[in-house]
């Protein structure tokens, strides 16, 4: 099918206010100006729109959240903060649809009565912060945004602020607590941000994708958007960002549900050598060995397989990688990326890396595998962000499903594949 | 204050940026980046600098500062290259090229050369898969990179 | 009221309250670290985990709060397993180095260790060490070792809270993640040992108290700070006649939970006398004969008292039914705060009973010309120049009067005697004796009953008689204080 979100990213013009007017024309802030916030969330709700970051939480649900009658500000904050490893697909927005991202913007501040939204972007896309940043002046200056933009009768200011390099303000609350210049500690909850968010505030926080969804949700329909992917619970087109052994790596927009080998097949130019294992939804995501290939990529089929679609992104593992190394690498990230706070993460995380470490030393002993299980179960559902649980799930899938690798490893110190 | 050079123009710059959120505070993470702008990395003169003008702890803004890994309080080289090892770069090599750097500048990853001239840092994900092995060369980025681009990037 | 059931047990619990809380009103424990009533909840440290029916997730006891038929469940095996999971995360990189520790016996690890953790370690791996703070001064009275430090944050959040003056934080992340400071501050808050106080582990301890005792060797009495008008409640401990170390004890709209600096450590003036015997005229004598200068002195009827702001209540009403010319000395002047469970309180004078010599409507002496002086001395209180000739001394600490003075009396110190003092605030409250004097030298209160015996007795020997006497409480008992006294 025709993408939707990427239509034009190959126009040299997308990211121009004048090219985006051609391609899109603000249609559907247009329409959402005429309607009432509540009538803007049905319509979210109806189209089956589920959060692109790695939730999978419906939108128009999550803005219902938010306190209809209060009187102080409220705010939409974007999370821009790409951080997930095999996930770059807001940063194809970002940099050729900027215009895209703020009509969203404007559409989900207008359901809930937001005058401020704040782009909480990755510290490194320091072109893409640039691009946006330009976007929202031409956006202001041209009435699309700011003082009664579009003649609406209301406001709306957008502001960027960079990340600095850390993977938790990708979590929402991490965020908030980072936008509001804080360390990026995950927030308890209760309260959820819909309530008391940004400086206490009632405050929606969406993924980039997911806002660039809304133009086109309210231009077309939610009738229209349901009826793309897999069915209404798992509706429209995601973007997938696909690396790793593969012929052509890049970012893919294809309907929900799309079986997870002809994603590869028809899309990224096939696999580069002989699959053995993919992770399908960045790296907190369980990894799937070959017999599960032919998965639909939706939020629930993912979740039935006991792993997740998160944030779409695919990393595919051919047969010549030793797969133990890969999830090293992974625990070795989430170690480096732990706030710190809850006690499971912290000394969880960094366990796993050094137990993993002296088996990758040749150290290994035959106890290992069961006292890895253990540590695991002891991090999962027990900590007050999910990081940790990402962690541990991701981990015990490798341990699970290549068992026979670790073993290679705890055993003769060494690859199977070499 | 006073002992840091273009200290006016920063202050200036700052006044502009707290005026931009809602409360003082949630300004902390663009000055920080601002002041790395201004002097490279965040000395103790410069955390002072920060917490008088938000009037917060030099130790909050220190703690703040810390949690991120773009904030430096040590001098870095004026190429800065960040090299991604996350899996996706790492099947692609990344190591290798870690490897060449470290080799051919003769210092280990998180440190800068004594001329000055380059600083290494091995990062986690960069959100740019499809270019791995990807490398960040101060604010660009740069990938799929091989061997052969360590040797030209140290040349020029 | 909520009501709701915890490990089978129904309660009716004020709103708001948390679960941890909530347990203890049916004397069910929930272990927690990083949680502390006065501070704000981070539940962080995940020791508190319990069971909730119908939340599939285990939940923090100390960041959920009571609801109408919650039913929670405390000793289940999976509750159980997860606590010996933390502990067990939390103890991987403890140095575990107790038999040098302060902590030890008083460390919440070392207790929950026994109650909750699996019997032996699994871990194989290096221990971190922080080597930037495994040994270091965080200001003058705290001492940080990082390396037993299990992060719960109370210590940061308190510098953030109550003092207000956010020396503390986390730096770096994860498990590299410390307790830290930047270099161009200290710990050095007017409460900053609270830091240490507060700390569930000996990763931040006493500098003072370092290496003195161990803590099962100290016992533990109630008393009352002396050492501003605030009148801040703590607990001394002491051992073998040596007072080791005060500690804040919970009086919420006093103290609540904390203890200034200066408070704290300005005790060694207890442990430092200089006299042990009764002298006349220089010599050694026995009581009696002491006694018997005292009558012979007291009748040539020119003496007049010199009384300082650490003299009790019943102290002031004996002198004061005796003597017509009485006179206080000033205290320094200096500001000392706490923080309240709901104010800051402060006090302008190092002393705790101005308000009683108030009371007693004493003027403070200002070079008045007196012929003959009965000073009842206290070392924290500078001496003025006296325009009178001093026959009596009650002390235990050397003055200059020494020499010229007929008699000296060694009376029992603070700690050695009960009494009560009149703060700032006006509340009344009673300190009860910490110890006997070792070398059962009489309080002041003691000798004075007993030396007018044969001169005009009073009409009551126990000081909780006295204190009735005073009126000052209006016939409350000591049973009943502290109790805030009308405004005078």
């Amino acid at each position: 099918m025709e993408p939707i979100l990427t239509k034009y990213i190959k126009d040299p013009d997308s990211n121009k206010l004048e090219g985006y007017l051609k391609n899109w024309g603000f249609s559907g802030l247009k329409k959402a100006i005429k309607m009432k916030p509540e009538d803007i969330i049905e319509e979210v709700k109806a189209s089956g729109l589920r959060g692109r970051g790695g939730a999978g939480f419906p939108t128009g649900l999550k803005w219902s959240f938010v306190p209809k009658d209060y009187l102080g500000p409220k705010y939409v904050v974007i999370n821009a903060d790409e951080g997930e490893p095999g996930t770059f697909k807001d940063k194809v927005i970002i940099e050729r649809e900027p215009f895209m991202l703020l009509e969203g913007i404007a559409i989900a501040a207008l359901a809930i009565g937001a005058e401020e939204a704040f782009i909480y972007i990755r510290g490194e896309f320091v072109k893409g912060a640039k691009i946006l940043e330009e976007a929202i002046k031409k956006a202001e200056k041209e009435g699309y945004l700011g003082k009664n933009y579009l003649g609406s009768g209301k406001n709306l200011f957008v502001r960027i602020t960079r990340g600095a390099g850390a993977y938790i303000c990708g979590e929402e609350t991490g965020l908030i607590e980072s936008l509001e210049g804080k360390r990026g500690h995950p927030r308890l909850r209760p309260p959820f941000p819909a309530t008391k968010g940004y400086l206490g505030k009632p405050t929606v926080v969406n993924n980039v994708e997911t806002l660039s969804c809304l133009p086109h949700i309210l231009t077309n329909g939610a009738e229209w958007f349901s009826r793309i992917g897999s069915n209404p619970k798992n509706s429209g087109t995601k973007l997938f960002p696909i690396s790793g052994d593969v012929k052509r790596p890049g970012v893919y927009e294809a309907p929900l549900g799309i079986p997870l080998r002809e994603l590869i097949e028809k899309y990224a130019g096939g696999f580069d050598g002989k699959p053995k294992a993919i992770i399908p939804g960045g790296v907190s995501a369980p990894v799937l060995s070959e017999k599960e290939f032919e998965i639909p990529m939706d939020f629930d089929s993912l979740l039935k397989a006991k792993s997740m679609l998160g944030s779409g992104a695919i990393i595919v593992l051919n047969e010549k990688r030793c797969l133990f190394k890969s999830a090293l690498r992974i625990v070795s990230f989430f170690a480096e990326e732990s706030c710190g706070q809850c006690s499971p993460c912290r000394e969880g995380t960094r366990w796993l890396e050094l137990i993993l470490e002296r088996i990758s030393e040749g150290k290994g002993r035959e106890e290992d595998l069961d006292l890895i299980k253990d540590i695991c179960s002891g991090m999962i559902g027990t900590t007050i962000c999910v990081l940790c649980d990402g962690c541990a799930m991701s981990l015990l899938s490798f341990v699970e499903k290549f068992e026979e690798e670790f073993l290679k490893h705890i055993g003769e110190g060494k690859c199977l594949v070499s | 204050m006073g002992r840091l050079e273009n200290f006016e123009e920063w202050n200036k710059e700052v006044d502009t940026l707290i005026k931009t959120y809602p409360e003082k505070k949630a300004s902390l993470l663009p000055i920080l980046h601002l002041s790395q702008k201004y002097w490279g990395y965040l000395n103790d003169e410069v955390i002072k600098a920060i917490s008088e003008k938000l009037k917060l702890s030099q130790s909050f803004v220190y703690g703040v500062a810390s949690f991120y890994t773009m904030y430096h309080f040590e001098k870095k080289g004026e190429i800065h290259i960040r090299v991604c090892t996350n899996v996706s770069c790492q099947l692609k090599g990344a190591k290798e090229i870690l490897k060449k750097l470290e080799e051919k500048l003769g210092i280990k990853k998180g440190e800068t050369t004594e001329d000055g001239k380059f600083s290494i840092e091995k990062v986690e994900c960069l959100g740019a898969c499809d270019k791995a092995p990807v490398v960040m060369v101060n604010d660009d980025y740069v990938g799929p990179v091989d061997l052969e681009w360590v040797e030209k990037i140290l040349e020029s | 009221m909520p009501r709701l059931i915890i490990d089978g047990k129904e309660l009716e619990a004020p709103e708001g309250i948390n679960l941890v809380e909530a347990a203890k009103i049916v004397g069910v424990k929930i272990p927690t670290f990083c949680y502390h009533p006065a501070l704000s909840i981070v539940g962080q440290c995940r020791i508190c985990l319990v069971e909730v029916e119908g939340i599939p997730k285990l939940q923090p006891g100390c960041a959920t709060f009571v609801k109408e038929g919650m039913v929670v469940h405390t000793d289940t095996e999976r509750v159980k397993k997860i606590r010996a999971q933390v502990m067990e995360f939390l103890l991987i990189n403890h140095p575990l180095d107790c038999p040098i520790c302060d902590q030890a016996g008083e460390c919440y690890l070392q207790d929950f260790c026994e109650e909750y953790s699996f019997p032996k370690s699994r871990y194989l791996e290096e221990k971190r060490v922080y080597k930037e703070a495994e040994r270091r001064a965080l200001g003058p009275y705290v001492f940080q070792n990082q390396n037993r430090c299990i992060h719960c944050s109370r210590c940061i959040r308190f510098c953030e809270e109550i003092a207000g003056t956010g020396e503390l934080t986390f730096a770096k992340r994860g498990h590299k993640m410390l307790v830290d400071l930047h270099p161009s501050m200290e710990l050095s808050n007017p409460l900053s040992a609270c830091v240490a106080d507060l700390c569930p582990v000996g990763a931040l301890t006493i500098r003072d108290f370092r290496f003195k005792e161990r803590v099962w060797n100290l016992e533990t009495e109630e008393s009352i700070c002396p050492h501003c008008g605030i009148g801040c409640n703590i607990y001394i401990q002491y051992r073998s006649g040596k007072i080791y170390r005060f500690l804040p004890r919970l009086k919420e709209d006093i103290n609540n939970y904390w203890l200034c600096d200066k408070g704290r450590f300005s005790y060694k003036w207890m442990n430092e006398v200089d006299h042990f015997d009764f002298l006349v005229n220089g010599e050694i004598v026995e009581y009696e004969k002491a006694k018997e200068k005292f009558k012979e002195i007291y009748e040539r009827g020119k003496l007049s008292v010199l009384i300082t702001p650490f003299a009790t209540i019943e102290e002031i009403y004996l002198l004061k039914e005796r003597f017509s010319s009485i006179f206080a000395l000033k205290p320094e002047n200096e500001e000392r705060k706490i923080k309240s469970k709901y104010v800051w309180l402060k006090s302008k004078n190092l002393a705790p009973n101005c308000n009683g010599i108030e009371y007693f409507k004493i003027p403070y002496y200002k070079g008045e010309k007196l012929e003959e002086v009965f000073l009842i001395y206290n070392p924290l209180i500078k001496l003025p120049e006296i325009n009178g000739k001093i026959k009596i001394i009650d002390t235990r600490h050397k003055t200059n009067y020494d020499s010229e003075s007929e008699l000296i009396i060694p009376s029992s110190l603070f700690f050695e005697k009960e009494g009560t003092y009149l703060s700032e605030y006006n509340i009344l409250q009673h300190f009860p004796r910490v110890f006997d004097s070792p070398l059962k030298l009489p309080s002041t209160f003691d000798y004075l009953i007993d030396f007018f015996k044969n001169i005009n007795p009073f009409p009551f020997e126990k000081i909780e008689e006295c204190f009735l006497e005073t009126g000052i409480s209006n016939g409350k008992k000591y049973e009943k204080l502290p109790l805030k006294v009308g405004s005078l």
